[in-house]
């Protein structure tokens, strides 16, 4: 059959560009992107001239100046820099963050198995408390704890007992005290010889898991029980026991700080320049391999559309930014470093003892002046009346989301799988153990995180009851020396960067479930 | 693939069951409270904590020296903070307008409930279990409550590690001690509470018979408790404050006759209203009044917010003729806009146009996007884009003659109405405002809640579709922004607006704290709408964009006619819950210092003269507040969710 | 037949999904009023190709020139072409918020630019056509697969297309519903309607078909008249495909 054609082939056809599909959609992106860039521009000369004319500090030079202010609470309540006082305040913040979400998690998931339990007076209670406790807003319980803690009158501990205070006058120790000053109880505390015990915990954990696999390939291999787990378990609790007593041979590891931390102090800020150079180079390098070898096909090299080149050339574009950048601005090549260098020396120091002392030291609460307005010693783990209502706030809040989360995984197993995994002859337990946790374990994750991270968030609502996190210390900074831009754009880097950790550990446990489905 | 599955009609399966037989009450606890010994204890220690709580809770509320009064005696600083209220006495207050407001919304509502034909029967039965199961609770918690006011649990226990326990255990036990021995306050609440269980239970009983139909229209309930509220009003002693030269006076155990008289005929406009909407929709069918009324509720928020609250002061006599500039600017800005853009639109919208069109409005987008770069009345530049954005719409949307009619006639319309609101923007307000801002309280937080939902769902509508565009720098950018904005605290991105924004805008643009508090939430909730918008985008199969593609429908087409209507449907769970969101975090306001709602109970009432250091109270009542409109809001979307799965799938 | 003039015209047409190429060069013509079913086991491509003719898919290398218009980047081709060739699919992609008249005349109306009464008269008439007048306010979800189908043609039909796709339009049909879509089908090929027909169905391709294309790996591995694909076909390929489904 011969191909007829009516009217000469327009090959090549020359299609005018308001009417090419490729053209019109780079166009506006283009137009776009020059737009967005232009407001920022404008919106950056006026800032400019605006700051110049109000004398307004956009230098980040505060941070390395004594501030001259005082923080209620944290490792160091005089900072004696700016700097230094942003990282109070971010230990602050990290401090209620994680104790907020050790007790959340537990809370939540309490609550949330109790909402379904078949005891009718606790599923509602459950209820009542979720539905109460998140249709308020977070601010106002958070203000609402602050004023309970601190218009309780005198000492609601238990002081006066058989293990609390026999001398009201010279003060006491007990178990836990609650009061307008804060609460405090019984703790167990890192001492000297913590770090070196830890990295040999770390060893420990290493070890379980080797010998885990190994019984577990063992019962594998024979059929009969091995009690993979238990043996996992007790390696840990025997290293964890030696450990208590051997741990100062892993002091060594302070002299590899050191030497690293030595060796950084002694690189020229131009190496890591190249290096920095070279990564971006070399990233941009792979993405475009990549996308090429996406498009390769047995002929060969399919052929490229208008969009890839597109594609590609913006790939190629953002690798030379990056080594413009990094030429340019040798300030983040310099600091890398140094905080590089600092973190290994802080290490250095944590490994420094090697005198044997116990890892952990266990202190109970003392009042040293009881009464309306008592006050505690240091021997116990004290939170602090500014501590306290944000830690209870936000895992009180946290906790009711948390609970329908683990709720939400738990009924979104559907009844079909345990009908098969009892259809097969497992036990209760063995369908618990192998069928529902697992796959409610995939479900819960995802959002566990992101109220793990909306945890961290809310932690910035310490503001209002003075808690010195790192927002508060943040405005406290801008009002002495009138640095917003600076302490604000350090506000987002921080936080972005706990979002993104958060979302990274998140999703690398998505992709890692992924795997296993497949 | 497409086998019909019958829905299971529950009340079908009701029918075909063989009726079983009610639990009696021992078979029911035994089954839901005792069925194991796990069990047993779960019940004891739940009701021990229940009535701990509830004990120290009643105990709390009804102590000698709570101050209630604080709550009562402000109610009218908590809706409105301290709108101009006459500060000197020549002035005369204008509550008149929050009435003229509130009112409005009110019977507004009441028009739109007859429009749409809100409301189901409830059956008799059912509402005297409910009555039983109220009264049930105020005996409980008469029972419960505690014998003398200032009952410490805790205080004579020595014992430490079981003090708690025998604490709970020791009340307990004392509960039913103290039962015997009730008098007072509390043993008439507990009678009460018994008389109301053991009548209801009888009217249900005696109700039961005539089955589920025999019931009223729910309205009455609302109606109900409108007239209830309305009669408290009259009769509770609340108290209230007034200004006297300059200074606030405060009178408790009073009821000013400015409240409860207005509210009482709002009360008989609203229930007068609706039923005047129901013979009208009787009469003329609900189209039309429902089209009237979308129209209404639209401009009401500017309406009520810039002219009625605000009253824009249009006079031109005052200081230096400040009116001048209305003719000199804003008439024009309509005149070209409106009647002359309106003249363009309509010539770009006929179909023979083609690529000529196409150019025409690509030209005018530059041109729009330029007007950002010279110095320029910012007005003129919102209302340039918007034209643009019309322009491009024009070839799209307005095929036909009518459409096109109806498509010029709508920028018209929409040109008039933002020229004239821009206008009322930039007019001084002839009130005397006592405040930082002229709005406070709940009202500041409704206003900021609504207008950041409302402005920022458009945004966030455009960057969810730059997020699923297959675009790179769209989509890049648009992942950034989210990304980063979800990333901070919405307190962090408040601080910025407020302190940083105005660094950034040349020196003659002033934004007060309230404009700049919407801005950063309309910016914040975008990215979290976003968000949602996305997973409703992501959930439309390819299919659907297929089909629409090989029938010629453009990008734009497609989007609004196909894939957006779809997609929202299916996130408005997600969108009710992010209205929720929203409105419970305007309360960070009250840090960069608003006189929101909480800011009130907060910093304001507990520093009044004779209310000094009452703080608690405040926050129970507004927490209390905040609950009822949360709480209501959530399961109102969950009737909703079950309504729009109509028509679907 | 030979009288008509070509309508689609493909040279050398060839697509990849990454390495995977779909087509390898297709070369074909089709005619004016023609009926082509194209058969071919899962994966032979010729989905594919169907949807490169209405640029669903873009081909990366050859020409598809239709009606005169080579399928290019040029915005006016793609939507002049949209606008001629209609086509129906397989999950029938009705859409599910709007009621069977709103579906067949959202095109009309807002692409042909015809006045909404006139797009739902002639809306009418096509639902009385594929035998549904009466469905006309239901929503797709209230009616079963076939009816939907045949709103899926009529939808098509309202763009007034001359060339008609169909993509296994019967392949998600329960038994009992495929012959009353097929009737449709077969009232459009005796209208005079140029179709493209992807299907199993070789009952309809035997009764109906002038032509039939037999796919396999990305090529056109056999063509001509149904009598004579189905009754001595030469290649191995086909014979293989004919005894397995037959």
């Amino acid at each position: 059959m011969a191909i007829q054609i009516e009217e000469p082939r327009q090959r090549q056809q020359r299609v005018p560009p308001w009417r090419n599909v490729t053209f019109l959609k780079w166009a506006a992106q283009a137009v776009f992107l020059f737009a967005i860039l232009a407001v920022f521009w404008i919106l950056g000369s006026q800032a400019g001239s605006n700051l110049e004319d109000r004398g307004i500090d956009v230098s980040f030079g505060f941070l390395n100046t004594l501030p001259g202010i005082r923080l209620a609470e944290g490792i160091d309540v005089l900072p004696a820099t700016g700097g230094r006082a942003l990282y109070v305040g971010i230990v602050n913040m990290l401090r209620v963050t994680v104790a907020g979400i050790f007790a959340a998690t537990v809370l939540g998931i309490i609550v949330g198995v109790s909402r379904l339990s078949k005891n009718w007076i606790v599923s509602k209670v459950a209820t009542g408390y979720i539905e109460t406790v998140r249709n308020i807003p977070l601010l106002v319980q958070i203000i609402a704890w602050g004023v309970v803690i601190t218009t309780i009158p005198g000492n609601l501990g238990f002081e006066t007992g058989p293990f609390g205070c026999t001398d009201p006058v010279s003060g006491c120790e007990g178990w836990f005290f609650l009061s307008n000053k804060g609460a405090s109880f019984a703790w167990l505390f890192p001492a000297d010889g913590f770090w070196q015990w830890f990295a040999f915990l770390g060893v420990g954990v290493a070890a379980s898991i080797w010998v885990y696999r190994w019984r577990y390939h063992l019962k594998e291999e024979r059929g009969d029980e091995t009690y993979a787990l238990t043996w996992g378990t007790l390696t840990v609790v025997a290293f964890a026991a030696i450990g208590w007593f051997v741990h100062p041979i892993m002091g060594f590891l302070g002299y590899l700080w050191g030497w690293i931390s030595e060796l950084l102090d002694s690189l020229p800020v131009w190496s890591l320049q190249a290096v920095l150079a070279l990564l971006a180079v070399f990233f941009a390098g792979l993405w475009i391999k990549r996308f090429l070898d996406d498009r390769r096909t047995p002929a060969g090299l399919a052929k490229l559309t208008d969009d890839d080149i597109f594609r590609i050339g913006s790939a190629a574009f953002a690798g030379l930014v990056g080594v413009i950048v990094f030429f340019s601005l040798a300030g983040i090549s310099e600091w890398i470093l140094n905080s590089g260098r600092d973190l290994f020396s802080v290490m250095d120091d944590k490994f420094e003892f090697l005198d044997g002392g116990a890892p952990l030291s266990f202190g109970r609460p003392s009042l040293v002046q009881p009464g309306n307005f008592p006050n505690y010693g240091d021997t116990g783990l004290t939170m602090s009346k500014l501590f306290f209502p944000v830690f209870v706030g936000v895992t009180i809040y946290t906790a009711a989301f948390i609970a329908e989360v683990v709720r939400g995984g738990i009924l979104a197993i559907s009844k079909g799988q345990s009908e098969a995994g009892l259809a097969l002859g497992l036990s209760r337990t063995q369908l618990l153990r192998f069928i529902i946790l697992p796959q409610a374990f995939r479900i819960i994750l995802p959002p566990m995180g992101n109220q793990y991270l909306n945890l961290a968030k809310n932690t910035s609502l310490g503001i209002a009851v003075a808690y010195p996190e790192v927002v508060a210390v943040g405005q406290t900074l801008y009002n002495q020396t009138g640095a917003t831009i600076p302490v604000i754009t350090l506000w987002m880097l921080f936080y972005v960067s706990v979002s993104l950790f958060i979302s990274a550990i998140v999703n690398w446990y998505n992709r890692r479930v992924a795997l296993v489905e497949r | 693939m497409d086998a019909e599955i019958t829905p299971i009609d529950p009340m079908l399966d009701d029918e075909l069951a063989p009726e079983s037989p009610p639990l009696s009450a021992t078979m029911w606890m035994r089954e839901n409270l005792f069925s194991t010994k796990a069990n047993t204890v779960l019940t004891f220690v739940a009701v021990s904590i229940i009535a701990f709580i509830i004990r120290n809770v009643v105990a709390w509320i009804f102590a000698p020296n709570r101050g209630w009064e604080a709550v009562a005696t402000n109610l009218r600083f908590y809706m409105v903070q301290a709108y101009p209220a006459g500060p000197e006495p020549e002035i005369p207050n204008q509550f008149v307008r929050v009435w003229v407001s509130a009112g409005s919304i009110v019977v507004l509502a009441a028009l739109s409930l007859a429009a749409w034909k809100v409301g189901t029967k409830v059956a008799f039965t059912k509402l005297f279990a409910t009555i039983r199961a109220a009264g049930a609770a105020v005996a409980l918690v008469a029972f419960l409550g505690p014998p003398t006011q200032n009952l410490d649990l805790l205080s004579g226990i020595d014992f430490p590690v079981i003090g708690p326990l025998l604490a709970v255990a020791g009340s307990l036990l004392g509960f039913f001690i103290e039962a015997a021995l009730m008098t007072g306050g509390r043993l008439v609440a507990f009678l009460i509470g018994a008389a109301i269980v053991v009548g209801a239970h009888l009217a249900a009983k005696a109700t039961k018979p005539r089955g589920d139909d025999y019931g009223f229209h729910s309205l009455w309930m609302v109606f109900g408790a409108g007239a209830i509220v309305i009669v408290a009003l009259w009769v509770v002693p609340f108290g209230h404050y007034f200004f006297l030269r300059g200074e606030v006076g405060f009178e408790t155990g009073t009821i000013a006759t400015s409240t409860s008289g207005p509210w009482t005929v709002i009360f008989l406009l609203a229930v007068g209203g609706y039923f005047l909407a129901r013979w009208i929709v009787r009469l003329l069918g609900e189209k039309s009044l429902r089209s009237l009324l979308v129209l209404f509720w639209s401009l009401s928020l500017p309406v009520i917010v810039l002219f009625v609250l605000r009253d824009p002061d249009f006079n031109p006599a005052k200081d230096g003729g400040g009116f001048d500039f209305l003719p000199a600017t804003d008439v024009w800005i309509w005149f070209i806009f409106g009647i002359l853009g309106g003249l363009v639109i309509a010539g770009l919208s006929f179909p023979r146009l083609g690529e000529l069109g196409r150019a025409a409005s690509g030209l005018l987008v530059i041109g729009s996007l330029a007007m950002w770069a010279v110095p320029m009345l910012m007005r003129v530049r919102l209302i340039g884009f918007l034209f643009a954005m019309f322009a491009v719409g024009a070839q799209t949307f307005a095929g036909d003659r009518r459409a096109r009619v109806r498509y010029v006639g709508l920028w018209v319309g929409l040109t008039t109405v933002l020229v004239v609101l821009f206008a009322a923007i930039n007019t001084q307000s002839s009130l005397f405002i006592q405040g930082k801002t002229f709005l406070g309280g709940l009202t500041l937080t409704f206003v900021l809640a609504l207008t950041s939902i409302l402005l920022s769902f458009p945004i966030g509508l455009l960057m969810a579709l730059g997020r699923t565009s297959s675009m790179p720098i769209f989509r890049v950018m648009s992942t950034m922004y989210i990304e980063l904005v979800r990333g901070i605290p919405f307190i962090t991105v408040l601080i910025f607006f407020d302190l940083i924004l105005i660094l950034f805008l040349p020196g003659n643009v002033e934004f007060d704290s309230v404009t700049l508090a919407i801005l950063a939430g309309t910016l914040f909730s975008a990215a979290y709408l976003a968000e949602n918008v996305r997973g409703g985008l992501q959930a439309i199969p390819k299919g659907q964009y297929e089909a629409a593609r090989a029938m010629g429908l453009s990008t734009l087409q497609l989007t609004v006619f196909v894939v957006l209507p779809q997609a929202l449907r299916a996130v408005i769970p997600a969108l009710v819950g992010q209205t929720i969101a929203i409105f419970k975090d305007t309360s960070l306001v009250a840090i960069i210092g608003l006189f929101d709602f909480l800011f009130i109970a907060d910093k304001v009432v507990p520093a009044q003269t004779i209310f000094l250091g009452i703080k608690l109270e405040n926050i129970v009542f507004i927490a209390a507040v905040y609950w009822m409109f949360t709480f209501s809001f959530s399961r109102a979307s969950l009737k909703l969710e079950k309504k729009v799965g109509l028509g679907e799938y | 037949m030979n009288d008509k003039r070509d309508i689609i015209v493909c040279e050398g047409v060839k697509k990849w999904f990454g390495d995977f190429q779909a087509l390898k060069g297709i070369t074909t013509s089709i005619k004016e009023q023609e009926v082509v079913v194209v058969i071919g086991p899962s994966g032979s491509g010729k989905s594919t190709f169907i949807r490169t003719l209405n640029r669903l898919e873009v081909h990366q290398e050859g020409t598809i020139v239709i009606d005169g218009v080579e399928l290019t980047n040029d915005l006016k081709n793609i939507e002049k072409i949209r606008s001629e060739v209609g086509m129906v699919f397989q999950q029938f992609n009705l859409f599910p918020h709007l009621t069977v008249m709103q579906n067949i005349t959202l095109a009309p109306i807002w692409v042909r630019k015809k006045p909404k009464a006139e797009a739902e008269a002639d809306a009418m008439k096509l639902l009385d056509r594929v035998g549904i007048p009466e469905q006309a306010e239901k929503f797709p979800g209230q009616l079963s697969g076939g009816q939907q189908q045949r709103v899926a043609i009529a939808r098509s039909l309202a763009m007034e297309p001359r060339i008609m796709l169909f993509d296994e339009p019967t392949s998600a049909l329960d038994p009992e519903m495929i012959k009353e879509v097929l009737d449709v089908m077969k009232e459009l090929a005796l209208s005079g309607m140029t179709m493209i027909v992807v299907t199993h169905e070789m009952g309809f391709a035997k009764e109906v078909a002038d032509r039939v294309l037999f796919f396999d790996y990305g090529l056109v591995v056999e063509e001509g008249t149904p009598e004579h694909f189905f009754t001595s076909p030469e290649h191995d390929r086909t014979k293989l495909f004919l005894s397995q489904i037959l």
